[in-house]
């Protein structure tokens, strides 16, 4: 297998952690995954946009009071990515042994 | 991409997934709280019964294990209110909702957990065997800090390993020293983590 094959839109260290996050938790806050990540909110906010774009995470956004609130959702199209990035990364890691 | 990069990766999402089921929401005060009641627990428990009491609690009567039973439960509603006090306002300093689907799932898996220690209680308190219900506790509480474990860290093991010792030690001395030993795992163990939490500042994060 050639390893210009892996998804090219998880194939990024911020999106394959935030994806890897939302696989393990389903729905993450803003402020929840930002703080797994430990990234800033404009480099949260462009990455999760591009999975979002891709359909693999559902951005909610929503008013609590007075404060916005922003939730991510993975989405049965980001699992499924995310699932087949894994096995391609086993199947990859086995050619290389 | 090499061996070295796909292992990365692999490291990268195995961190991500570790991280995201951590829960470290409760905050340094909320187990000061908890640790303040856990010792009052004990404290009240031993006024209301007496000293002779106490050293036979085949004497106690069935007024003073209603009078125990309302203690107990207005100590654990006052550790679990003030514990969820503290994690809801650190969580909307953090712009956080404090009962997300984690927290539910970890209070939920140890409902049928506590739903047992109180069948339990009440059977043995039925048959006269009150002297065991601290120890009994004090396992139980082992138990689910045990589970806590694998959301949390390191930290809950060490508690529940504590737990299960104190526990363990409860079933064999008399019935005035197992609520000692109550004391030190709900009253002084909460006491020692909320002080370390202020020591590390996690009170302010």
């Amino acid at each position: 297998m050639k390893p210009e094959l892996l998804n090219p839109v998880i194939h990024e260290r911020v999106r394959l952690a935030a994806i890897a996050a939302l696989a393990a938790r389903g729905k993450l806050s803003f402020s929840e995954l930002k703080e797994i990540l430990e990234v800033t909110d404009g480099n949260l906010s462009v990455h999760t946009s591009v999975l979002e774009q891709n359909g693999f995470i559902k951005i909610n956004k929503k008013f609590v009071g007075k404060k916005p609130r922003t939730t991510f959702v993975i989405t049965d199209k980001g699992r499924k990515a995310f699932r087949n990035y894994l096995a391609q990364l086993e199947r990859l890691l086995k050619e290389s042994r | 991409m090499d061996q070295a990069q796909i292992e990365q990766d692999l490291q990268l999402i195995k961190r991500t997934i570790k991280a995201s089921v951590r829960y470290t929401n409760i905050p340094p005060l909320g187990y000061l709280c908890s640790g303040i009641f856990g010792l009052a627990g004990p404290a009240l428990t031993y006024l209301i019964i007496g000293a002779d009491k106490a050293g036979h609690p085949d004497l106690l009567t069935r007024t003073d294990l209603l009078a125990l039973a309302g203690v107990w439960i207005g100590i654990m509603l006052a550790a679990l209110c003030s514990s969820a006090f503290f994690m809801a306002r650190r969580a909307r300093k953090r712009k956080q909702a404090a009962w997300n689907s984690l927290s539910a799932r970890i209070f939920l898996s140890q409902l049928p957990v506590l739903l047992v220690a109180a069948i339990l209680t009440s059977a043995l308190a039925g048959y006269g065997l009150v002297a065991m219900v601290p120890a009994l506790w004090l396992l139980f509480w082992g138990l689910i800090l045990f589970s806590f474990f694998f959301f949390t860290g390191t930290e809950h093991l060490l508690q529940s390993i504590i737990f299960i010792a104190l526990g363990t030690a409860g079933l064999l001395v008399p019935f005035p020293v197992t609520l000692l030993l109550l004391a030190a795992g709900f009253g002084l163990i909460n006491l020692v983590w909320g002080i370390a939490g202020l020591v590390r500042g996690d009170a302010g994060k």
